[in-house]
């Protein structure tokens, strides 16, 4: 009686291609999640830099701006006074409203309306990050008890309502020998 | 021997038996062919993207650099100065790789007044998408020297 013999290579290369098929797209797999990471850290940085440069130049030209005319009411008086401001700059109409708004608070004889100068400053950085650069702002600046906090977005009122996923530029200006920042934030 | 011989099927089975295995080798081959070219294509466009918004920025500080058309700092543009710009120095101080065109345009924000250097994207019919643009706001200096808010905008794509 002959004894027969199972020859079982075939069964066995399959094995070995299962093994091969399942390795390769292992690697593929580790391939794609390393070249994706890479590719969006890269496209992220990429969008990060462009929206820094973006925030540094919308901060540098607004704090440049001339307000051709704005002003402020004196209502320390009995009489409310209109005092009118000529071609001002952004930077001297944010000084003007951090100081007189701490000494109204400081001296209980002065009080001031300073709507206007707040409407005016808006308005410039509106201009320069909504009109031309399609970008959301808020402008924060703080002078001893004093703070300014502007947006163009409703319901935006402090800091902490700004959306994580914005870029920031803080520049500095003087305001009586004392350092103040002027923080201006931009977003989608 | 006979026996051997008789038994021994593997000239004939053998082959048989490979058929799948060739299969399978062959569909993860060009799975994972596929897969890296599908990976590659996406890759390559956004690295030339990405270089792309970087030649953008580095034009547009070529720009603000360009003292020809300065009124006073960095920030302010002068008129006048606009209007009588050599277009050729321009082009040599802005030393932009010859593999891409750009436009580099500039709009008063409340005149009807506007600027355009370089190459008309719009006359080239290149689309939105495969141009890197930045706008930026700039202030322009009049004759009178009242500053006003303008668009500053440059635009950069694959000629």
């Amino acid at each position: 009686m002959e004894r027969l013999n199972i020859d079982d290579q075939g069964v066995l290369s399959m094995i070995d291609a299962v093994l091969f098929g399942i390795i390769i797209l292992l690697v593929t797999m580790l391939i794609f999640q390393q070249f994706g990471g890479a590719l969006t850290r890269e496209r992220d940085l990429a969008s990060s830099e462009f929206r820094r440069e973006v925030v540094h130049d919308i901060q540098n030209v607004a704090l440049k701006s001339t307000i051709e005319e704005t002003g402020y009411v004196n209502l320390s008086s009995n009489q409310p006074e209109q005092v009118r401001l000529v071609n001002v700059s952004v930077e001297r109409a944010i000084k003007d409203y951090l100081y007189l708004d701490h000494i109204s608070q400081e001296k209980q004889a002065l009080s001031y309306n300073l709507s206007n100068l707040e409407e005016e400053i808006k308005q410039i950085y509106e201009r320069c990050a909504w009109d031309v650069s399609q970008y959301h702002f808020a402008l924060r600046s703080s002078y001893e008890t004093s703070e300014l906090f502007l947006s163009n977005v409703e319901g935006t009122d402090t800091e902490q309502d700004i959306p994580p996923g914005r870029a920031a530029s803080t520049a500095s200006i003087t305001l009586r020998l004392q350092r103040v920042e002027v923080s201006l934030f931009i977003w989608r | 021997m006979r026996a051997k011989i008789k038994n021994d099927r593997k000239g004939i089975g053998g082959f048989f038996f490979d058929i799948p295995v060739l299969l399978v080798i062959i569909v993860v081959i060009t799975v994972f062919t596929t897969s890296i070219y599908q990976v590659y294509v996406p890759i390559r466009e956004e690295r030339k993207r990405i270089t792309q918004d970087r030649t953008c920025i580095e034009l547009k500080n070529s720009v603000q650099n360009y003292q020809e058309i300065h009124a006073e700092g960095k920030e302010k543009f002068s008129m006048e100065k606009l209007e009588v710009l050599d277009e050729e120095r321009l082009e040599s101080h802005l030393k932009l790789d010859p593999n891409y065109d750009y436009n580099i345009s500039l709009n008063v924000l409340e005149r009807d007044e506007s600027w355009s250097f370089g190459e008309n994207a719009a006359k080239e019919e290149i689309s939105e998408v495969d141009l890197s643009s930045y706008q930026t706001p700039v202030l322009l200096v009049d004759e009178g020297g009242s500053s006003h808010i303008s668009k500053l905008r440059v635009s950069v794509w694959r000629g």
